[in-house]
């Protein structure tokens, strides 16, 4: 027991210096490498663009393998508001992948009423990147894309928008677009 | 000093320009516009530059008391090695004066609290008897009970009697009693820890009842009265305690009656609600092993669900009601300790519970499913921890293997996590702690290399700059006011070409200047342009890892179809596969050799991920772009003085020799202004330099100190192999029995079920049997009173 105890308080002894010059190193870091301190946020948001033409069936969010959001009927949240927050919280700093599926159906009246027969899914998996210390807001946004003539089965679409949310307000936040075809 | 136009001679100067545009051919007339131009241009740059080079820049880095927040939420959300990283920068910061000793205290009380949290008690100690120390100043009194209350506990979770010594003797330097209780309530656990339980109990009631800490006071007084009962000399109750509380628990009736009366108490805070629930569970467990599960399934039952220990609480019901024979609720009560804490449960002990229950509630299909699933869980990691035992007969293997994977080091062969967990369950708490220690402590070392290794790849590159954030701000605001003025130039060129369009002389010269256009224009001026800079280079970065990223997933799906391979391999029967010996030896040949491969794949992957991270760093203000702007600036400065330089000498025109001499005096200027610029940059390229090499010696002594505990550790390493070999790989035998234990029980369950199904098979068929012959008898009755009623006719 004596060996033990004298081992442990050798062995914690240790683990401080090293933690010390470890400490040091990381604040010097944090102007050399512009490192952040404490982790990382993402904040999900899935925006619904489609016109009169769509209705948003069922939406279905997955984060790095997590399903987050998986909605469907004529309750769910994203068909009573245009953008509907879907994730907000840490993330581990580092790369992410959110994959989405968006179901729709074809709405119409009167003549166009041929269009309730018609189903779509619009599909998209985006990566983005969340450093250490910042934040990240993603909107995935259901979309159509081509022009009046593009047929209606190719114009349901996904992109994505990145913002950075960080805590400074630095200029320069970033702002990608992704656009995926639907499958 | 860069000379300034005074304002009379600028109106001069509009006023010639003025004077002579009426006389002057059309394409004179763009040549003016340059000219007028290319002044508003160096006019403004040169108002620029004295404002632009000083004022101060923002810090981003976070304050201490920034630090210290971040800290307890990472500490609130049981990240506690990232907590310990945040409070061990505030107390540096404290040693570099850049904290005062409020947030000193306030972080050295965190980092033992996170230290004790996360079991890293040696650590938890130094910092709790620091604080201890520093107990008389005013900063940090406050903390000086509380932390001496936690040094009672590591004494007793570790068996330090002498700890104990220190914290009397330091109750004696320091105040008798401080305003929160705390110093009281320390004295009263260090007196309850030392076996004093009189003096424990007259000590904890001397807390007033506001006093914050009177709640865990009185816990601990109801923890007094029930470790007396066990005692060698238990204080009999009275006869109005006794009648008082149910009879079953007549023995625990001061217990009990402590425990009510903290029960009745009114919490003030979460804290005090938690002492609460902690009361109720006393009662519970006090009435459960008293033989009382009605009283205590009640005193159970007041454990609200927001309560730390709802989980714990759910697991001790299921228990009380199984004492009670009432399979149902049991069965409730663990379905929904799944729900709220799916984790809790013991992997197998919760499983095998419930199959238990299912087979008393007679749901046999249920059961039977729950001990298959049992057995089919946990046979491949008995297996392999057999193979692992009967492989390895050095005791240091079993040691270096509990290093390696709680270090996080993965390996081709490592034994399940399951394994790992129960390992650390058998074996001695201290014993471990130390292991953890070692592997936090490589951790360290891994790391410290890392970021020493990256600095010093940033602090030797041309984008060293960016390292020092006030430096970068300037010099790149010199740089942007160096471009404005190429662009001044740029539209003093532009005149001499309109007033010289077909100049054959310059053709040469003005082609390759137009080559330089794109160049020119991508030339950052403002903030924003350097910003955009970065962010599409660190753009450019983040998808190549993210690509990376994939590759990652990608390898971790094939990670888990080799694992499924290996389970069909192990018992293909299981899964309705029919493999022969040949085919299965062939399938196991070609698993291995996917699996080495994958392993070759991994560490080239992480290669990568490194590479990547030391690359990420290097871009923005100084890198490659930035060289091939200083080498478009100088080239075009080049081509637009050799162009001036024909246009005076008259070989371009008359015109463009007169446009030539208007300029001459803007273009020296411009010239100046360069030449001043590019000195200041010059200055602070110096600065940056010689502030790199300051860093880059404090990087080098903080990473010899690193390799020096490195060295250190690998000794220690070494005695910890010896003292703890053996005792690791009996503890892997240990496992092994338990697993063997559990595979038993579900094997006896299934035989059990199987036993039980055909009883009530065999019951069913003897109620069958009983009426059918019940039947027959009643047939038979009535057949024969037929007959007799017959053999009575006349």
């Amino acid at each position: 027991m004596v060996r033990l105890r004298d081992l442990e308080s050798r062995v914690e002894e240790l683990k401080e210096q090293v933690r010390r010059s470890h400490t040091r190193l990381s604040l010097l870091s944090e102007s050399v490498l512009a490192a952040g301190v404490g982790g990382a946020r993402a904040e999900i948001v899935f925006r619904n663009s489609m016109s009169n033409a769509f209705r948003v069936t069922g939406v279905l969010v997955v984060l790095d393998g997590a399903v987050q959001y998986n909605e469907k009927g004529d309750e769910a949240a994203h068909l009573q508001q245009k953008v509907t927050p879907i994730f907000d919280g840490a993330v581990p700093p580092g790369d992410h992948t959110l994959q989405i599926v968006v179901s729709l159906q074809g709405h119409g009246y009167g003549v166009f009423s041929y269009l309730r027969g018609y189903k779509f899914e619009a599909r998209s998996t985006h990566s983005f990147t969340v450093r250490q210390g910042k934040a990240l807001r993603v909107e995935a946004i259901a979309w159509e894309k081509g022009t009046a003539t593009t047929p209606l089965d190719q114009k349901p679409a996904v992109r994505f928008v990145e913002q950075g949310l960080s805590p400074e307000g630095e200029a320069g936040d970033t702002d990608t677009d992704t656009e995926v075809s639907p499958e | 000093m860069l000379r300034r136009s005074r304002p009379w001679e600028r109106t001069v100067f509009a006023l010639a320009i003025a004077l002579v545009a009426g006389t002057r051919p059309a394409h004179a007339d763009a040549g003016d516009r340059a000219l007028g131009d290319a002044e508003q241009l160096l006019n403004t740059a040169e108002a620029d530059i004295a404002k632009a080079l000083k004022g101060a820049v923002p810090d981003h880095r976070k304050s201490a008391e920034e630090r210290l927040a971040v800290g307890e939420l990472l500490r609130r959300n049981k990240d506690y090695e990232s907590a310990i990283g945040v409070f061990n920068q505030v107390i540096e910061l404290f040693h570099q004066g850049k904290a005062n000793e409020t947030t000193h205290a306030d972080a050295m009380f965190l980092l033992a609290e996170s230290y004790f949290d996360s079991d890293q008690l040696p650590s938890a100690r130094r910092q709790y008897r620091e604080l201890v120390r520093l107990g008389d100043r005013e900063s940090y009194s406050s903390y000086a009970g509380r932390a001496l209350s936690r040094l009672v506990d590591v004494a007793m979770r570790r068996d330090f009697k002498d700890e104990l010594d220190f914290v009397f003797e330091q109750l004696d330097r320091l105040r008798a009693s401080d305003t929160t209780g705390s110093l009281q309530y320390a004295r009263g656990k260090a007196l309850l820890a030392a076996g004093e339980h009189v003096k424990a109990i007259t000590e904890l009631r001397k807390l007033p009842a506001e006093a914050p800490f009177s709640f865990q006071a009185e816990y601990l007084i109801g923890v007094v009265y029930t470790e007396d009962v066990n005692g060698p000399n238990p204080t009999p109750p009275t006869k109005d305690e006794a009648r008082s509380v149910p009879v079953m628990a007549e023995r625990y009736a001061k217990a009990v009656l402590q425990f009510q009366r903290l029960t009745r108490m009114k919490p003030r805070s979460p804290d005090e609600q938690h002492v609460v629930d902690l009361g109720w569970m006393a009662l519970g467990r006090i009435f459960y092993e008293s033989d009382d599960p009605l009283d205590a399934a009640e005193a159970y039952g007041k454990v609200g669900q927001e309560s730390p220990e709802f989980a714990t609480m759910l697991f001790e019901l299921a228990w009380v009601f199984v004492s009670l024979e009432d399979h149902v609720q049991a069965q409730q009560t663990l379905e929904l300790l799944e729900t709220v804490a799916p984790d809790s449960l013991g992997l197998a002990e919760g499983a095998l519970l419930r199959a238990d229950l299912n087979l008393r509630s007679r749901q046999f299909d249920e059961a039977l499913q729950a001990y298959t699933g049992v057995r089919a869980r946990f046979f491949p990691a008995f297996r392999q921890l057999e193979k692992f035992l009967a492989q390895n007969k050095d005791p240091a293997v079993y040691y270096d293997r509990l290093v390696s994977q709680r270090s996080g080091v993965r390996t081709r062969g490592d034994l399940p996590p399951v394994i790992m967990d129960w390992v650390r369950e058998i074996e001695d708490d201290r014993a471990f702690a130390l292991i953890d220690d070692v592997s936090r402590s490589r951790k360290l070392v891994r790391d410290s290399r890392k970021l020493a290794k990256t600095m010093a790849g940033v602090l030797s590159a041309a984008t060293r700059a960016r390292a020092f954030p006030e430096l970068r701000v300037v010099m790149q605001r010199a740089l942007g006011l160096t471009n404005r003025v190429t662009f001044a130039k740029r539209e003093l060129v532009k005149g001499l070409e309109a007033v010289s369009p077909g100049a054959t002389a310059a053709m040469q010269l003005r082609s390759e200047r137009a080559q330089l256009r794109a160049g020119l224009d991508a030339l950052p001026v403002e903030v924003r342009d350097f910003v955009n800079r970065e962010a599409n280079a660190s753009r450019a970065w983040d998808k190549a890892s993210q690509k990376l990223q994939s590759l990652t997933l990608e390898a971790d799906q094939m990670q888990a179809i080799l694992n499924g391979l290996r389970r069909l391999l192990q018992s293909p029967d299981d899964y309705g596969v029919m493999l022969n010996a040949s085919k299965r030896a062939q399938l196991s040949r070609e698993v291995t050799a996917t699996e080495a491969d994958l392993e070759v794949y991994r560490k080239k992957i992480q290669d990568q991920r490194e590479d990547l991270e030391r690359g990420r760093v290097q871009v923005g203000f100084g890198d490659q772009s930035y060289e091939q702007d200083a080498k478009t600036r100088a080239r075009f400065n080049t081509l637009v003085d050799q162009e001036f330089a024909m246009a005076l000498k008259g070989d371009l025109g008359e015109e463009a020799q007169l446009y030539a001499q208007d300029a001459k005096a803007l273009l020296a200027r411009a010239g100046r202004d360069q030449a001043e610029l590019e000195s200041l940059e010059r200055g602070y390229e110096h600065e940056v330099a010689d502030k790199s090499r300051d860093l880059l010696a404090q990087v080098e002594t903080e990473s010899r100190s690193v390799e020096d505990g490195s060295l250190r550790l690998d000794v220690l390493d070494q005695h910890s192999r010896e003292l703890f070999g053996e005792v690791a790989r009996r503890s892997f035998m240990q496992v092994r029995e338990k697993l063997s234990g559990i595979l038993l029980r579900a094997d006896v369950g299934i035989a059990q079920q199987a036993w039980e199904v055909r009883q009530s098979h065999l019951d069913r068929v003897q109620d069958l049997q009983r009426l059918r012959s019940s039947r027959e008898q009643y047939l038979n009755e009535e057949l024969q009173e037929v007959f007799h009623d017959g053999s009575e006719q006349p």
